[in-house]
């Protein structure tokens, strides 16, 4: 045989050997590279780990999250045409304005409480600040609304609780802050609204005359505690899906024996 | 159509068509937007900036003002020195539904959590550093202090009989023109207000103990509080608890319109007649606890099947996939 | 009249004045900024119910979406 024969035999050879290989990937479950096209499917069984392994809480931890939140879930491709709706755009609206409070805020921390009262830069940054805190409770009232109106919270009503707690966190936020300018407004507000705080006994806790206090509330303690609820519920909105249409078409819903969890 | 039966099929997975739906590009298109709306809302309408209000000015635009509340906090006769629960043990703003009172329970299980104590804290505390530079003052405050007190009851009596508008005030000096004896009083309060109107007065010369700097301005804030200045603020832009003042802001700008639900408590006729702060709090803890559990309230939860407001909106839906029977 | 600090704002328009106000019922106060408010949301509810949204459904029988398998 000449040399191109070796070469298409050894080709043939190889060509069978990638099918052959392929072949018992795509049986087995398993990953299979074509072409260059990552195709992937998380495969985290335990019963192919030693069964020393197959415990850990890492493992556990593991593969509940892969469970409730297969990424194709989490960060999908499509959602249901019923999603045909401006509405459906009010959440992530709420979030957008969201991180414009955070990265202003991220300004308004590094360069102190004082900047915006002896910078115009300073007095910039904050307006936006402002502006972006009226309009999340804007977004986030329409958000509120659209969602009550489209029964939403069927079936997501944790979801829609953490809803609530993040708006309230948001006021006690937007309360700090106003709290923390060092102008008038603070005067104002902290000597007035003492008053109605003190008559429920935190008071003395949640002191509003303290400066020092409600800066480092406003702008440490409350935007985690706003990060965490916000985080909790978008995961618990891609956990359950879009809340379907009222009377959706049966045999667009999948038989109640195969509910989500 | 139970709550039960939309409760079950809610939850179970859609199969039906799908449309593309990109949530990073949706997020980043929402990010831009807000970023630019914001920055044009900022750049054309601003927010409003008003200095605080220091001693300085108060004392300069109502030394009136300034030294009548000067003197009632000498006089332990003020709104903060009577305030009660968290800052002493007297009852002037304890408030209570019959017997359900936090605001008392809290001092009883803990104590006087934040001390504050008028007549020293706010007035003879800075008088005695400035008494360095004033013998007069030295001597003014020696006979305060020595004085028993029954006898500075005695004195506080008499100078607060005289009216506000009686008092003559010859730039810095206060002159009572009281029936009775009003010993150093006349005195102490010259030189409050000499302090306040030269800006040697200020929250650091209150707030400040030891020789730590203070960002906790509880004393300077309650001394101001129980002046008119910061009210004649108020009243101009419309921030009076029975203006509906929560929800407002200063000048022409936004306030808080979306603390409705709490504001209206202080207001609306039924309760603004029994109307306490704390009465307020409670009914808008109802509104927020039903808003929080409104998917386990029966009747409520229902509400937007019954209301049919859905039908709008997933309009596209329903006209192309629904069944007609 | 005693003077009031000043209001001042680094904008292109000036809101410094106070804000009208409707006080009817006797009660009953708001001020125009927050009518503009409540307005602005109702117009943004109003326009999510009856502006069409863009989007196009895509046919994905045969094709696993969900990462079933």
């Amino acid at each position: 045989m000449d040399v191109d024969d070796k070469l298409r035999e050894g080709i043939e050879r190889g060509e069978t050997e990638v099918r052959k290989l392929e072949d018992e990937a795509r049986a087995a479950g398993r990953a299979a590279e074509e072409c260059g096209m990552g195709r992937v499917l998380i495969d985290d069984d335990p019963a192919k780990l030693p069964p020393e392994l197959r415990n850990t809480l890492d493992g556990r931890a593991r593969r509940w999250f892969l469970r409730t939140w297969p990424p194709q879930q989490l960060a999908p491709d499509a959602e249901p045409v019923f999603v045909r709706s401006w509405f459906y755009t009010m959440g992530v609206c709420t979030l957008a304005c969201l991180i414009t409070l955070f990265i202003t805020g991220l300004l308004l921390a590094l360069f102190g409480p004082e900047w915006w009262l002896t910078n115009r830069v300073g007095q910039f940054v904050d307006q936006m600040h402002y502006w972006a805190v009226v309009t999340l409770f804007l977004f986030m009232t329409v958000h509120w609304i659209s969602v009550f109106f489209m029964g939403s919270f069927r079936g997501r009503r944790f979801t829609w609780m953490l809803g609530v707690v993040s708006l309230l966190a948001c006021l006690v936020t937007a309360f700090t802050g106003y709290a923390s300018l060092q102008d008038f407004e603070s005067q104002w507000i902290t000597t007035q609204g003492k008053d109605a705080i003190n008559s429920t006994g935190i008071g003395a806790f949640f002191n509003l005359l303290n400066t020092g206090q409600m800066l480092t509330v406003h702008v440490v303690l409350l935007p985690m505690v706003v990060l965490v609820v916000v985080a909790v519920h978008l995961l618990l909105v891609r956990k359950h899906g879009i809340a379907p249409p009222y009377d959706a078409r049966e045999d667009h819903l999948a038989p109640e024996r195969e509910a989500v969890a | 159509m139970s709550w039960r039966k939309d409760h079950a099929d809610s939850r179970r997975r859609w199969v039906g068509p799908l449309e593309k739906y990109d949530l990073i590009r949706e997020g980043t298109i929402a990010v831009v937007v807000v970023l630019v709306i914001v920055i044009g809302l900022a750049a054309l309408l601003g927010s409003p900036r008003m200095p605080a209000v220091s001693f300085h000015t108060w004392a300069k635009a109502d030394a009136r003002d300034f030294t009548n509340t000067t003197l009632t906090e000498l006089t332990g006769t003020s709104e903060s020195a009577t305030y009660g629960p968290p800052y002493n043990t007297q009852t002037g703003q304890l408030q209570g539904l019959a017997w359900f009172s936090p605001q008392k329970w809290t001092q009883d299980w803990f104590g006087v959590l934040v001390p504050v104590d008028p007549p020293k804290d706010f007035v003879l505390k800075p008088l005695t550093s400035a008494a360095a530079l004033d013998p007069e003052l030295r001597q003014a405050l020696d006979q305060w202090n020595a004085a028993s007190a029954q006898q500075r009851a005695a004195w506080g009596k008499a100078a607060l009989a005289v009216k506000p508008a009686d008092y003559r005030i010859d730039g810095s000096t206060v002159t009572l023109p009281a029936g009775a004896d009003v010993g150093p009083v006349p005195k102490l309060l010259s030189s409050m207000l000499a302090m306040a109107q030269s800006g040697t007065l200020t929250s650091q010369s209150i707030d400040a103990s030891g020789d730590a700097y203070s960002t906790d301005n509880t004393k300077s804030e309650l001394y101001m509080a129980d002046g008119e200045y910061l009210d004649a603020i108020a009243n101009k832009y419309l921030l009076q608890g029975e203006q509906w003042g929560v929800m407002n802001e200063l000048g022409t700008w936004p306030g808080q319109p979306w603390l409705w639900f709490y504001s209206m408590w202080y207001n609306i006729p039924l309760w603004s007649s029994n109307g306490t702060d704390i009465l307020a709090i409670v009914s808008a803890l109802v509104v927020v606890l039903v808003f929080l559990f409104l998917p386990f309230i029966p009747g409520l939860r229902s509400l937007p099947r019954g209301l049919k407001l859905y039908r709008l909106i997933w309009r596209p839906y329903y006209r192309r996939y629904e069944t007609r029977e | 009249m005693i003077p009031l600090p000043p209001l001042d704002s680094l904008s292109v328009f000036h809101l410094n004045a106070p804000a009208p106000y409707l006080n009817w019922p006797s009660w009953f106060y708001i001020q125009l900024p927050n009518v503009v408010w409540f307005g602005v949301a109702l117009v943004i509810f109003l326009a999510c119910l009856f502006v069409p949204f863009p989007s196009k459904a895509v046919d994905s029988s045969g094709y696993d979406v969900s990462g079933e398998g």
